[in-house]
């Protein structure tokens, strides 16, 4: 089997590219850092597997994504690299590609981006740049599909190759470092074919190919002769070794690209530059960010969300539970059967179901985030603030990712180099307000804000992420940080994101919310349903006399001093640990009492409008969901901090909810 | 008498079912979710602790 591996930078379109010719779907967005995991995929015309691999600037890597690309490298051996390169920043992108025909495999160049360098006026002469540096290159659009198909059959005639093509190409790094690599070859065992590329990479300080070559030559001697050389080129240069050899690399690139290249346009302010004026400016940056996401729970609330799950609202609960109904009436359904489809299925799953308008919406603001360019700059914006709690910018790439779920969320938290910073964000990522949280929202604005729910949902976004905040400072103290971490994020162009790749997004991230409705969400339903439907006293008991009661009546009194100590509230908090949403599915089947004005209407018996905001911020901070916790574990691999992170959202929930409740009240809100 | 036993039978037995699996996968975190799993190599357990710098 042919096995085609994805190089390059970040953000330079591998996973677009790798969607185009395996004709699946994987995670793209404008920012680095964006693929995370390696993923392999069948190519279209079957005669081989893809691999995706995360972007990366140089092979010694400085995150943990990033190493999944060297591991790659080092274990395994593709039958060739397919190297992704941004045309219209060529220049840094063929430093990775030199490593890389270092490496030993054929290399086809993927020169991806091409309209985007045209744009800028950059003439590049591919045939003689192909010449220059000895290898194919295909112009293509990984965007639009352009050249895809040339490059999938250059990149599987080279991937046949032998000879030349196959065997490692050599660059000329100057006498102290020729002599260090014939040194460290000798040591190394004959047969490692790829000797040469494994010495220049030890010297350039490659932890990994480091912990391999300790398997065969004595970590001392590496160790010296790494030691001695650096020495060498101080003393000779006056640079340290890994910018020499970056120096060498630099230069050779500069002599392919001058015969190559050109340059047609002048550069003048571009669109890009104009609107970071605005969008980054060091006082509108923040308040311009805000009333981007007030116009997001505008447009999810007010404006398309809500008239939509409305009407979704009367459609289950009059066409469809009417017509459940007067079926299961025509089969000789039993009242038990009826009960659990009308009561709590229908109650349950459907509850949910209106507010698949407003998540949809949300997930479609995000992808635009994600796609547009904007995420990057937001991350830049807020580094000053999460710079002051002893993290950085790039820290709140996970956090927005976190607002449409907080599994995918942590899991981008593997970018940031530092593992102390990345424990951190791990740890505070579930703060931030998710899709599934936004449904419980969805009910009680709709019913206590009517006029001000975009404003209402907006703050409770902003807590969640000033509760991280401080908490990031607190915690901080504690985990004391062993070196200052850089803030550096590359700054991608701004590129208008295709509706296609918009709606394909949206709908990616929207289909698991709907799947868990038919799947879990149901199961969920039917268990809740059946707590209602039986007690002490036997089947079919008054609500105010069942299980659910008795297991809601243990944690209301604790709750009573933030305002929502009725049994009702409790059993959702506590069923709501499974997933948020199950919250609503709770208060739907509770109060699907057949004499009542709806759900919405029922609540209101229950709460004052005070009580339903503490209630509301309860929801936001307190514990993570059952699948926000198996990642916590799987991410960090230590059952110590998942314990913390549940318990210290319990307790910082608590502190916050009665804070606000008790100062609503003594400010006259009730 | 038989729909409903059918119909009882449908609704608790997909609903046990959904909420095994949900348990089941979400305790061991993503990857148990993933359709690449088993060719997946170094999506979860096998990258170990994040490299740090060689000086
Ligand atoms: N204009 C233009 N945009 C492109 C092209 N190819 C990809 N893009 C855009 O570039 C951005 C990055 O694409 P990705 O495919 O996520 O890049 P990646 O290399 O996988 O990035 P990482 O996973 O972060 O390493 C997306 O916004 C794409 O829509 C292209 O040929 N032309
Ligand atoms: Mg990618």
């Amino acid at each position: 089997m042919i096995k085609l591996a994805l190089t390059g930078n970040p953000n330079t379109g591998k996973t677009s590219l790798f969607n185009m010719l395996t004709d699946s779907y994987e995670y793209v967005g404008n920012w680095a850092g964006v693929t995370i995991e390696k993923k392999v995929g069948m190519l279209n015309n079957k005669r081989g597997q893809l691999i995706d691999l995360p972007g990366i600037y140089s092979l010694s890597p400085l995150s943990r994504d990033e190493g999944v690309t060297t591991l790659y490298l080092l274990d395994e051996t593709p039958s060739m690299l397919l190297n992704v390169v941004d045309a219209s920043q060529l220049e840094r992108n063929l430093h990775l590609t030199i490593q890389l025909l270092e490496y030993g495999r054929p290399v086809v160049l993927a020169l991806n981006m091409i309209d985007v360098a045209k744009k800028r006026g950059l003439n590049i002469d591919v045939e003689q740049l192909a010449k220059q540096i000895g290898i194919p290159i295909v112009p293509v659009i990984a965007r639009t599909g352009y050249g895809c198909d040339a490059l999938l059959e250059t990149s599987i005639q080279s991937s046949g190759d032998s000879g030349i093509a196959a065997s490692p190409r050599r660059f000329d790094y100057g006498p102290v470092l020729e002599g260090a690599i014939s040194r460290l070859e000798a040591m190394l065992p004959k047969e490692l074919t790829s000797a040469r590329w494994l010495a220049l990479q030890l010297l350039e300080g490659n932890i990994p190919v480091l912990q391999k070559l300790r398997q065969y030559v004595d970590p001392v001697q590496l160790q010296a002769c790494y030691v001695e050389t650096e020495k060498l080129v101080q003393e000779t240069g006056g640079i340290r070794l890994a910018d020499y050899i970056r120096d060498r690399r630099a230069a050779i690139i500069q002599g392919w690209l001058q015969q190559s290249v050109r340059e047609t346009k002048e550069q003048h302010t571009t669109l890009s530059e104009r609107i970071d004026a605005i969008v980054m400016n060091k006082f509108l940056g923040i308040p311009v960010f805000l009333a981007f996401m007030y116009l997001t729970f505008k447009l999810t609330f007010d404006w398309f969300g809500t008239p939509l799950s409305d009407a979704l609202d009367s459609l289950l609960n009059g066409f469809v539970r009417d017509n459940v109904s007067s079926f299961l009436d025509s089969a000789g359904a039993a009242a038990f059967i009826k009960a659990v489809l009308l009561d709590g299925v229908i109650s349950g799953v459907g509850g949910v179901l209106v507010f698949v308008p407003q998540i949809f919406m949300l997930f479609l603001i995000i992808s635009f985030i994600e796609d547009s360019g904007y995420m990057a700059r937001i991350a830049t914006v807020m580094d000053k603030l999460l710079e002051g709690v002893g993290l950085n910018g790039k820290a709140f790439i996970p956090m927005i990712i976190g607002f449409g779920c907080n599994v995918p969320g942590i899991m981008a938290a593997r970018t940031i180099e530092q593992p102390k910073e990345r424990l951190l964000t791990i740890l505070l990522t579930p703060l931030m307000s998710c899709s599934a949280r936004l449904s419980v929202y969805s009910l009680f604005v709709g019913t206590f804000f009517e006029k001000n729910q975009a404003l209402i949902v907006l703050s409770l976004y902003v807590l969640g992420v000033v509760v991280a905040l401080a908490l990031a400072k607190l915690f901080s103290f504690t985990l004391a940080k062993e070196e200052e971490s850089m803030f550096i994020v590359e700054m991608p162009p701004y590129r208008i994101p295709q509706w296609r790749t918009l709606s394909r997004s949206t709908w990616e991230k929207g289909k698991g919310f709907v799947r868990k409705a038919g799947t879990f969400i149901f199961g969920g339903s039917v268990v809740i349903w059946m707590l209602g439907y039986s007690g002490f006293s036997g089947w079919n008991v008054p609500m105010n006399e069942s299980f659910l009661q008795t297991i809601g009546s243990v944690i209301s009194p604790i709750m009573q001093p933030l305002g929502f100590g009725n049994w009702q509230a409790g059993a959702a908090l506590i069923t709501g640990f499974l997933a948020k949403e199950v919250v609503v599915s709770t208060m739907g089947i509770i109060y699907a009492a057949p004499t009542d004005a709806g759900l919405e209407g029922a609540i209101t018996q229950f709460f004052t409008p005070l009580q339903a905001y503490s209630f509301m911020v309860f929801i936001l901070l307190y514990v993570p969901c059952l699948a926000t916790v198996g990642v916590i574990r799987s991410e960090t691999k230590s059952a110590k901090w998942t314990w913390f992170s549940v318990i210290y959202a319990l307790i910082v929930a608590y502190i916050i909810a009665f804070i606000i409740y008790r100062a609503g009240l003594l400010l006259g809100f009730h | 008498m038989l729909f409903n036993i059918i119909a009882g039978a449908a609704i608790f037995g997909y609903a046990g079912w959904t909420l095994m699996r949900y348990v089941r996968k979400t305790k061991q975190g993503k990857c148990a979710a993933c359709s690449l799993q088993s060719s997946c190599q170094t999506a979860c357990s096998s990258v170990s602790s994040p490299p740090a710098r060689v000086e």
